[in-house]
């Protein structure tokens, strides 16, 4: 595996930070201590997972593909699923879905490695998006700030929305019990999005955390 | 606090908390949750400003966000409303528009000359001589204007969120509490909002001597603090509506843009003066004014009152200012009927007298004109004119007005609710509203208070049956009936003038009067003419008034007519609010830290950020780009694309998408191989170019132009779906990377980090493979967009980086450098290729652009081909040819833009123009004259100081032109 990079690791360089190494990619594991991030995370906190392995599978044969590889399949579209502990697998159209994995899953790496470059009917869809998470109770002021739609808690779908005027997918959805925001955005914008969501989130008094207090557990839970 | 009253049931104040602040220099205390204007007045300050025009004194006036000519700065704002900003402890502000201080305002002569400056006077004077006008015009900007802009002070940021509601209420009095408790059962989100620090809009101010509205307001509150779904947020305005129920609402620090799924408007009505000599004059004041700053604020607004009423609320004021302690000297009733209620016994009762019929024909001013001594009464006659010699003298320090009421429709009018004058009540009414939007209460006619609950009850059960929470009923809404709450023509004129109808502008009555002479005589002209309602309170108190005296003047009724157009923003709000927090999206390549580090000088490219050049210390801008031109030509280089589109194109169907998209052939294009592709739309005009890879039977891999990536992306979509194809289409042009590494070296350097075979013959020119470099999955293609042995290699966004440190790394020993945005078009000048929108426009041909040889017009269809089968019949009006300069060529320097002259006529312009360092001339593109398209031929080029310079057509490409670099086998 080559080493990877996230668009935005310049933006931490000049913090102080424990860093990682998270399938391939360097990044952020905590700026600060884990109690302090804990907190953080549950008023108002941003984090860059772009290091989460990620594979679009598309094609009227894509369904059918996942589900014999073992993968539970959301039946309706922005639908999403969790499985292995942590991965995730969104329905976005009638044969389009988007995996994630987990930290230190496998997943996906092994799923895109049987894909290959696809095969009749299944089509591989390269993903090189920049993935961020907003947690806490505060987060939904960010995203009021920053983007048109009417989140609600109860909301357990995928939103393809806008987000300081960039395209974006969004996932609301309950993690370690927290509020939380799943952002997937084009890399292009990283920097851009990261320091516009970072301004916001710190002049409400949030902070920039690592991975390490989202992940420990592996664990999305559904809202619902 | 001379001032100040005893404790109030339901004041806004909080005694326990003094708050010290400055006005003008001097120090007075006040209490948490006075504003400055009800602070200065408990303090018996009653001079708070002074007028636009003639800088005469003015005082509290409306005190419901609409008075003007009170309004104050400090060091860090300016142009605070005294009526709406609270005083903050150690807050210092000064009045605006004074010159020296508020006291003694260097500009207050301007008062004794108004018959110099009448009406439109701006209009008439000051042109002539016209080398005197930068003089004058120097002079007026600087008496002109309120407050003044630090622009060295730092920039406040205001917060611009976004809100959804189901419903939105816009007022907290008893129509919209109603309302909001009527929708509360069905579930609705509901938003109520209100522009006062505390809800309850007229019950918290009226009538409380009788205390029962403050009851029943503490009762509605608490009926709303009950249900979850209904939020109430105060000090927030309305204050813009636009289309499908988008509402923007501003609050001290924040900008919302609402988006509700239904409207109710419970706005009230904003309380309109009457027109008297010297109504002006501190201590003359709307009588809800007065009510505000009893019953809000506890203070006392005057000692003696005279009360100028023409409805049943002026004689409940007299009744109210008794309760206050105030004296009320009499009721000047300008109705000959008066009021046929039992307040007129009750007022009557308090030893009051009342004059019915009678007007206030002028209001003494004091030495100062800062306050009022008194008022001479006069009776009118059967037209509302005031009769002379029948006067009243009274004496007094202050003056009430309650003689009509105009509804504040800001929010409707903007929502196209149609707003008709009503003679009954001589006022306008919504007659019908928006839809999905709903009036309720005073707005809407309704004044009796019982009548205006069950108006709100009604306009809620409406709105939450139009967003389908309640199945539709018939409600009934209350009657408007009852006698008019406001008087036809509270207008008396003066010899003296001085009765203004426009407190902003300092219009008075003759002014209008002189504006309908001179023709202005329609609401939109005469508020352009005579500047009435075009300040900061937008005509709230003088549209009325203005448009009586259109009718009357016309000899014609109110009936049917309307006031100027309704727009945002309903109040001002200040430009840190309209800024707010900028978004502008930037995207950077995955290469953009590399960039950075390697001192790169960055250029916008639409909204891409790209290196322009890499800088080297001594050397400048253009020693830079012929440098790493050079380095390209002799050594190796490497440039960024990642901007460029791509476009993965699979399935069973993509060779009849492409065929039909492009100009060219791709049906038999080979595996592994690429081809150069042209769009052109409809018309036939070229839209964007690319290269078209196929990397298996059904798998195409094309680029785009960076800035066309998106609407390539999305017009393929919609010809799939159009056509029916079965294509699976991904834009990955954020997923990949593109570098494209070039020159002689090229192959020798990345040989050794792919697994592709690079050798001439495996890999041929315009091959693609697919391998890796330095172990990051890559597409390697060989293409000729620089003119040298190159590779354009993609790869995944996250491996970019992990390659380049690996490239650069071997290419050093070989020189290897890299290249901005402006080296490489030079190359592909040198090239004579051409850029798609640089070197084309929104109506360039293929034929035109010289590129007929990627024009496959035998092929059964490509969209735009109809079009271009009819035009290439034609004879082509311009043709884009190569043009070079003389070796020895001094400046100046042609342009990108300058045009081509031929016998005085343009027929062309330069599309590229640059120095080729490798040619060691200035060259470039340029549309001509087809009669001046040959080899050898000469352009004239007109320059930007009008001069001329010749130019040789010459034949391109000006490089290469075997292309023999191409087939480089070392």
């Amino acid at each position: 595996m080559y080493k990877r990079h996230s668009s935005l690791k310049n933006q931490f360089e000049k913090q102080q930070a424990e860093w990682g190494n998270i399938h391939a990619m360097e990044v952020p594991l905590h700026f600060d201590s884990h109690q302090s991030e804990s907190t953080s995370m549950r008023d108002l906190a941003i984090c860059d997972v772009s290091s989460l392995p990620k594979l679009g599978v598309k094609g009227r044969g894509a369904a059918a593909w996942l589900s014999g590889e073992g993968i539970p399949i959301p039946n309706g579209i922005y639908e999403w699923l969790p499985f292995d502990q942590g991965a995730m697998i969104i329905r976005l159209a009638p044969d389009e879905f988007f995996l994630e994995d987990t930290m230190g899953g496998e997943w996906v790496a092994n799923l895109s490695g049987r894909l290959g470059r696809g095969f009749d009917g299944v089509y591989r869809v390269e993903r090189q998006d920049t993935g961020l998470l907003i947690s806490g109770k505060r987060s939904h002021e960010v995203l009021a700030q920053t983007c048109s739609y009417p989140f609600d808690d109860s909301e357990e779908k995928v939103v393809m929305t806008r987000v300081a005027l960039v395209s974006c997918s969004i996932l609301p959805l309950l993690l370690k019990e927290v509020q939380t925001f799943r952002l997937w955005f084009s890399s292009t914008y990283g920097i851009y999005l990261w320091q516009s969501l970072t301004e916001i989130v710190e002049d409400l008094g949030g902070k920039t955390v690592g991975v390490k207090v989202y992940f420990k557990n592996r664990i999305y839970i559904k809202v619902k | 606090m001379s001032e100040r009253l005893e404790k109030l049931h339901g004041e806004w104040i909080d005694r326990s908390r003094p708050i010290h602040f400055q006005f003008e220099g001097e120090s007075y205390t006040g209490y948490a949750g006075d504003t400055i204007g009800s602070a200065l007045w408990a303090n018996g300050v009653h001079v708070l400003g002074r007028s636009f025009k003639y800088h005469r004194p003015r005082g509290i006036f409306g005190f419901a966000d609409i008075d003007c000519n009170a309004m104050v700065e400090s060091d860090s704002a300016t142009n605070m409303r005294a009526d709406l900003t609270p005083i903050e402890e150690g807050m210092s502000v000064r009045a605006v528009n004074t010159l020296g201080n508020l006291k003694k305002d260097r500009l207050r002569f301007l008062d004794y000359f108004g018959a110099f400056t009448p009406v439109g006077f701006y209009y008439k004077a000051f042109h002539t001589p016209k080398r005197l006008f930068p003089f004058y015009e120097n002079q007026i900007r600087k008496i002109a204007g309120l407050g003044k802009v630090d622009t060295q002070k730092p920039m406040k940021s205001v917060i611009k969120d976004y809100g959804f509601c189901d419903i939105l209420i816009i007022g907290s009095g008893p129509a919209g509490l109603s309302a909001a408790i009527e929708t509360a059962a069905s579930g609705a989100k509901v938003l109520i909002i209100d522009e006062n620090p505390h809800p309850g809009g007229t019950l918290s101010y009226r009538y409380n001597n009788q205390g029962r509205e403050i009851d029943l307001l503490n009762q509605l509150l608490e009926k709303v603090k009950t249900c979850k779904n209904i939020q109430l947020q105060s000090s927030t305005l309305a204050s813009g509506y636009y289309a499908d129920h988008w509402i923007c609402l501003t609050s001290k620090e924040r900008m919302t843009k609402l988006r509700a799924r239904s409207v109710i408007v419970a706005s009230g009505c904003y309380e309109q003066p009457a027109v008297f000599h010297n109504n002006d004059l501190p201590g003359v004041m709307l009588a809800s004014a007065a009510l505000r700053l009893i019953n809000h604020y506890a203070v006392k607004p005057f000692r003696h009152v005279v009360i100028l009423a023409a409805n049943a609320d002026g004689y409940r004021c007299a009744l109210d200012f008794h309760e206050a302690g105030i004296h009320v000297v009499s009721l000047v009733d300008l109705r000959r009927e008066g009021e046929q209620s039992e307040l007129e016994r009750q007022v009557k009762g308090l030893g009051i007298t009342v004059y019915r019929g009678h007007f206030i024909y002028e209001a003494i001013a004091g030495r100062m004109k800062d306050s009022v001594q008194g008022v001479i009464l006069r009776d009118l006659d059967a037209d509302i004119i005031a009769n002379e010699g029948s006067e009243i003298k009274l004496s007094c320090d202050g003056v009430a007005m309650s003689v009509g009421w105009t509804p504040a429709d800001g929010i409707l009018r903007q929502g196209n609710t149609r707003m008709e004058y009503d003679t009954g009540l001589e006022q306008f009414l919504p007659v019908e509203c928006a839809n999905g939007m709903f009036a309720a209460g005073r707005v809407n006619g309704i004044y009796a208070l019982e009548d205006q609950l069950e108006d709100g009850r009604c306009a809620g059960a409406e709105a939450t049956a139009f967003i389908g929470l309640t199945k539709p009923g018939k409600s009934k809404r209350p009657p408007r009936e009852g006698s008019p709450q406001s008087h036809p023509h509270p207008i008396s004129d003066h010899p003296k003038g001085k009765n203004f109808i426009d407190l902003d502008e300092d219009v008075q009555l003759k002014d209008i009067v002189n504006s309908i002479k001179e023709g202005y005589d329609s609401p939109e002209l005469l508020k352009r003419y005579s500047t009435l309602g075009m300040g900061p309170s937008q005509g709230k108190h003088s549209n009325l008034l203005a448009l009586r005296m259109v009718a009357r003047m016309r000899g014609e009724t109110m009936m049917g007519k309307q006031i100027t157009t309704a727009r945002p923003f309903t109040s001002p709000i200040s430009m840190g609010h309209l800024a707010g927090r900028i978004f502008t999206p930037l995207r950077r390549t995955s290469l953009h830290d590399r960039h950075e580090a390697l001192g790169a000088k960055f250029m916008y490219a639409g909204n891409w950020l790209r290196p322009e050049y890499y800088t080297i210390d001594g050397l400048t801008r253009s020693q830079c780009i012929e440098a790493e031109v050079q380095n390209v030509r002799e050594r190796i280089g490497i440039v960024d694309q990642g901007t460029l589109g791509k476009i993965e194109i699979s399935g069973p169907d993509v060779v009849p998408l492409l065929e039909r998209v492009y100009t060219g052939r791709f049906a038999k294009l080979k595996i592994g191989m690429t081809r150069y592709g042209l769009m052109c739309d409809e018309s036939g005009v070229i839209i964007d170019d690319g290269v078209i890879s196929r990397l298996a039977e059904d798998r195409y891999y094309i680029s785009t132009t960076s800035s066309g990536s998106d609407a390539v992306y999305q017009a393929l979509q919609r010809l799939v779906i159009e056509w029916k194809l079965e294509v699976i289409l991904v834009n990955a042009t954020s997923t990949y990377c593109a570098m494209n590494l070039a020159g002689p070296h090229a192959r020798k350097v990345l040989q050794p980090l792919t697994d592709v075979n690079l050798d001439q013959n495996a890999f041929p020119y315009l091959g693609i493979r697919e391998g890796s470099v330095a172990d990051v999955p890559a597409r390697l293609s060989r293409v000729g967009f620089v003119g040298e042995l190159g590779y354009e290699i993609h790869l995944p966004a996250d491996g970019a980086i992990a390659a380049w440190d690996v490239i650069m790394e071997a290419g050093r020993d070989y020189g290897l450098c890299p290249f901005g945005v402006e080296a490489q078009r030079m190359l592909r000048l040198e090239k004579g290729h051409i850029i798609v929108s640089q070197d084309t426009d929104g109506l360039t041909l293929p034929f035109e652009a010289g590129m007929n040889w990627a024009i496959k017009m035998d092929k059964p269809f490509f969209i735009g081909q109809r079009s271009l089968s009819i035009v290439e019949k034609k004879q082509r009006e311009r043709i884009l040819v190569g043009f070079s300069l003389p070796e020895n060529y001094q400046s100046p320097e042609p342009k990108e833009c300058n045009l081509v002259i031929k016998n005085g006529e343009m027929k062309g312009r330069i599309t590229s123009i640059g120095f080729s360092p490798t040619l060691g001339r200035l060259i470039g593109l340029a549309y001509t004259d087809p009669e001046d398209s040959d080899v050898g031929s000469i352009l004239r080029i007109k320059l930007d100081d009008g001069s001329f310079v010749k130019a040789n057509v010459v034949k391109t490409p000006f490089y290469d032109p075997e292309n023999s670099r191409q087939r480089v086998s070392e």
